[in-house]
């Protein structure tokens, strides 16, 4: 299991599919594999896979406010479904969002219908607005939530953090003087 | 009129004008007798069939991902095991074994005799979480004898987890770097004696739905879920198996003891008739294999600590942690910084990928089928929703998350002083 | 011959204490302690165990507590006709137990014809469910008011059928009668193949009469919270509960006095003894001995609670066994098969009947002292 031959296999047929569009593509851990790529280009990738390894199986859809300040959506999709006693392999995908304010991703839901609620859980924490969505509601947030609100976003602050923060600001100014 | 008030009388589909569809709204939940968490469908139907269905969950958000960001990665297996009451455990595993394979880089190695700890306390909170849905999913269609003595089988599993964990709950008993506690030889006896009878027990109900009628007649055909449909909508855990779809990630991306000699002897149950009937032959199959690789575990139980300790800090990486939890694919995807902090953690639970299945399943039954339905995917909406508590403040008056018991108590006496209406 | 206001008094007394109201509703508590209790073995639990001996008082401590509970109405309900119907729902199940025969071959009102005012009036208790169900508007309450007017009106014929049947077997038509006829030919209805299925049929249509497991579809918690009883609480609640015992109670007592012979014990076959027991004292008898008045009454009175127990664990263990079924697969079995079932029963009884008596009974009654026969 240590020699990542399979995944090097997959790294392989990615690069010389896609070539200049995959942004940054590498494998740190066995049976997965870490790859960038920009917006509309990752519904090329789910064709793709698709198409060459049968894969169906979007797992789940994560949201993070990068250190660099960018909102980006990782799709984690079985790129190499299970076969027999063959391993499954795991593709984090990673979309970066063009910039804080208007967040936009084009919606994997033309490709992969299932991905309908992760992408609404997506939008309403993360605030991350799926384009093509076929209804963008709220999910988990109340109705009455305000819009440009997002919760997981890192300048959303809750009281614990404040607390920490205005400690954090006290310290300083004590060590300032 | 009180008919007014409820009737909603739609426009006219296609079609003739005689077959005017009359449909009702019909709320089930967010309480409901048969809803163990809350949880809202709004159900469309004509007479007693269910046209559509449209789930809102969001319920019981706790704010969990986002208050992981402010925890310790020994603080936050505290908090894991709280985002749901019945599949605690996986949670927690998910989560060290996410930490340890980002701790991996600096050559960190969780002992083995803990990863067969945590493999023995996976399957027993499988079978107690299966047992404890078999009831339920009795319970839903009527049939109370079977609920109340499958319940009784179970309480053998949790006599089990309270003996090696201390608690019935929420276990405890995962540290980043091995477990907390360790197995005696007088605990794996009785696990052995006490697994021999749940698979007795569980051969026997197998038996039973195999061929009691009226279990046959409230399951057999209801809540279809093609296997094609299966794989567009992603459906996971039992609730794809049923649907003839050979996916566990015990055996397809395989974590702790599975990745050991256990995968050879592990079998993937699957059923094909892709209905509720399919979901309970499955759950129950999964009992008993689950027995099995207890004792198969017990046996082959190695020697050696359970604990090393491990490095505070926790490096840079970016880890997808993939378990099967008793409902299907938990995912933990965490990002570390270098700190003992996670910068970010997401969690995403079986129920929130099978919640899209279920809807579909729902259209074409009968509301009496509803329920079982509803119940057949094993729903945990507390897992679903983990994420707020985020108080409006203009909204609702009251900080409730920094209230205590007393201050809450106070905070209910005065608004019930102020609306008299509720007061008898 | 006592004074008419002396018998007036004994009636009245009879109406609200012996064997009327009073009596009634503690048999049916009592009734609904012992279904718990046997529900609770089947199940391996233990059951109501701490309000009296092993729980006994518990049905009784449960209508009181429901009693002083807050009772809610709903503002969009009609509320007189919730509190109507919550009359009727606890008033028809005792006005029918005064025609069930208890302490005496006869009930406390008995005339020529009752059956066919017995029949009206549990037909008139599905009409109250569903008023129930229609006034409180409620959205659950309505697919439990329409199960339960489907259910209840498809599973009178079957209940009219069997009760008809047993007319037609004994060619009388009040209760008293048909108990009457068992006496006087040493023989239970029940002792003849068809009458035995009628007796199973009987029991089924009230297991669903009696809204029960497999066929609790119009009360189904997990499905529509309790059906057509969801807006009801507090008082009103306590008194269809009782009231539903009461029916429970009604329904096998009815039961007991069609095919198992109603008070009738033993005596059916040691002359002796029934001569005995007919010389106590009675309005129709006044020169008969009182004590044995009194050991009759109460050897009815055990005799009729036996046999209606019996009958309760009977319709406990078919609750204990089966999961609900759904509301289409009831009416299919109720329409397609309970039904044209009790119909060619029917037919095949007219037929059996005199066969039977004629040929198959005379051979069979030598094994009885009494002889006797048509």
């Amino acid at each position: 299991m240590s020699d990542l031959k399979r995944e090097q296999q997959v790294v392989d047929a990615l690069k010389s599919h896609f070539g200049e569009k995959l942004l940054s593509i590498e494998t740190t851990f066995p049976r997965r594999i870490d790859c960038t790529v920009k917006d509309p280009d990752h519904l090329e990738v789910f064709k793709f896979a698709k198409e060459k390894w049968k894969a169906w199986h979007l797992i789940a859809i994560s949201s993070v406010d990068t250190p660099d300040g960018v909102i980006a959506a990782v799709y984690h999709f079985d790129i190499v479904p299970p076969h027999g006693t063959e391993t499954a392999i795991t593709l984090n995908l990673r979309v970066d969002a063009p910039n804080r304010e208007k967040a936009e991703i084009t919606s994997a839901v033309s490709v992969i219908p299932g991905a309908q609620f992760f992408e609404r859980e997506t939008h309403d924490l993360m605030g991350i607005y799926f384009k093509g969505h076929p209804q963008l509601d709220r999910l988990i947030l109340p109705d009455d939530f305000p819009d440009n609100v997002h919760p997981l976003r890192k300048d959303f602050l809750l009281e614990i953090q404040k607390e920490e923060a205005a400690k954090k600001a006290a310290r300083a100014a004590r060590a300032k003087k | 009129m009180a008919e007014k008030k409820i009737v909603k009388v739609d426009a006219p589909k296609t079609g003739c004008v005689a077959c005017m569809p009359r449909t009702m709204e019909i709320p089930l939940g967010p309480q409901h007798p048969a809803l163990k968490e809350p949880e809202h469908f709004l159900l469309e139907v004509e007479g007693e069939v269910i046209v559509n269905a449209t789930p809102r969950i969001g319920y019981v958000h706790r704010g969990i991902e986002k208050l992981a960001e402010t925890k310790t990665y020994s603080q936050n297996l505290t908090l894991v095991e709280r985002v749901c009451g019945i599949c605690s455990h996986i949670h927690s595993i998910s989560l060290v074994n996410a930490t340890e394979t980002a701790l991996g880089l600096e050559g960190f190695k969780p002992p083995e005799r803990a990863e067969y700890i945590r493999t023995i306390v996976s399957e027993l909170e499988r079978i107690h979480s299966h047992i404890l849905w078999f009831g339920v999913a009795a319970h839903e269609i009527g049939f109370d004898t079977l609920f109340m003595l499958s319940w009784r089988d179970r309480e053998l599993t949790m006599d089990i987890l309270e003996d090696i964990s201390g608690n019935r709950v929420n276990y405890a008993i995962n540290e980043v770097g091995g477990t907390r506690r360790d197995l005696s030889e007088k605990q794996i006896a009785r696990m052995n004696k006490y697994m021999d009878i749940t698979i007795k027990r569980l051969k026997r109900y197998t038996e039973i739905c195999l061929k009691e009628d009226t279990i046959r007649l409230r399951t057999q055909g209801i809540g279809v879920l093609l296997p094609s449909t299966a794989k567009k909508l992603c459906a996971v855990g039992p609730t794809a198996r049923a649907s003839g779809l050979k996916i566990d990630i015990r055996y397809d991306d395989p974590y702790n003891a599975y990745a050991g000699p256990l995968r050879d002897i592990f079998n993937v149950i699957t059923y094909d008739t892709n209905d509720v009937f399919s979901r309970v032959v499955v759950r129950l199959l999964e009992i008993i294999e689950a027995c099995k690789y207890v004792k198969w575990l017990l046996a082959n139980l190695p020697d050696g600590p359970v604990f090393i300790k491990p490095p505070r800090k926790v490096p840079e990486a970016h880890v997808l942690s993939r378990t099967e939890a008793p409902r299907g694919e938990l995912i933990h995807y965490l990002w570390s910084n270098n700190t003992n902090k996670p910068y970010r953690l997401k969690i995403t639970t079986p129920t929130l990928a099978n919640i899209l299945s279920v809807a579909e399943m729902l259209k074409g039954d009968y509301i009496a089928d509803s329920t079982i339905t509803l119940a057949s995917i094993d729903p945990c909406f507390s897992c679903e929703d983990r994420i707020i508590t985020i108080i409006n403040k203009d909204r609702r008056k009251a900080k409730v998350d920094n209230l205590t018991m007393d201050q809450l108590r106070k905070y209910s006496r005065e608004w019930h002083a102020k609306n008299k209406r509720w007061k008898k | 011959m006592l004074a008419l206001w002396a018998q007036w008094l004994l009636l009245v007394l009879g109406i609200l204490f012996f064997p009327g109201i009073a009596f009634c509703i503690s048999l049916a508590l009592f009734d609904e302690w012992v279904d718990r209790k046997f529900y609770a073995a089947l199940q391996d639990r233990i059951g109501p165990l701490h309000t009296g001996f092993k729980g006994i008082a518990q049905p009784l401590a449960d209508f009181i507590k429901l009693l002083s509970n807050e009772d809610i109405e709903p503002s969009a309900a009609d509320k007189w006709g919730m509190r109507i119907m919550a009359i009727f729902g606890l008033a028809v199940p005792l006005v029918l137990l005064l025609f069930v025969p208890i302490i005496n071959t006869t009930g406390i009102i008995s005339f020529e014809g009752d059956l066919l005012l017995l029949s009206f009036l549990t037909t008139l208790l599905a009409l109250v469910i569903f008023l129930a169900g229609w006034f409180s508007a409620n959205r659950l309450a309505m697919p439990g008011t329409m199960r339960a007017a489907s259910q209840l009106l498809s599973f009178e014929i079957p209940i009219l059928l069997a009760m008809f049947s047993v007319a037609m077997r004994t060619g009388e038509l009040s209760v008293a009668g048909i108990v009457n006829w068992q006496m006087v030919h040493h023989r239970p209805v029940m002792f003849s193949l068809p009458m035995f299925m009628f007796l199973i049929i009987y029991l089924l249509a009230t297991q669903a009469e009696l809204e029960r497991t497999p066929f609790d579809i119009p009360v189904a918690e997990t499905e529509i919270v309790g059906g057509w009883e969801v807006e009801y609480s507090g008082k009103k609640l306590a008194f269809f509960r009782l009231g539903a015992d009461l029916q429970m109670i009604y329904s096998v007592g009815i039961a007991t006095s069609l095919f198992l012979g109603g008070p009738i014990g033993v005596e059916m076959w040691i002359p002796s003894f029934a001569d005995w027991l007919a010389s106590s004292a009675s309005l129709s008898n006044p020169n008969g001995i009182l004590w044995i008045a009194v050991i009759r009454m109460a050897y009815y009175v055990l005799i009729f609670a036996i046999k209606t127990t019996l009958l309760v664990l009977a319709l406990s263990t078919f609750r204990a066994l089966m999961a609900r079924i759904r509301i289409d697969q009831f009416l299919e079995f109720s329409w397609k098969w309970l039904i044209p079932v009790s119909l060619g029963l029917m037919i095949f009884s007219i037929f059996w009947v005199p066969w039977l008596d004629n040929t198959l009974w005379v051979k069979f009654e030598g094994l009885f002292p009494t002889g006797g026969g048509t």
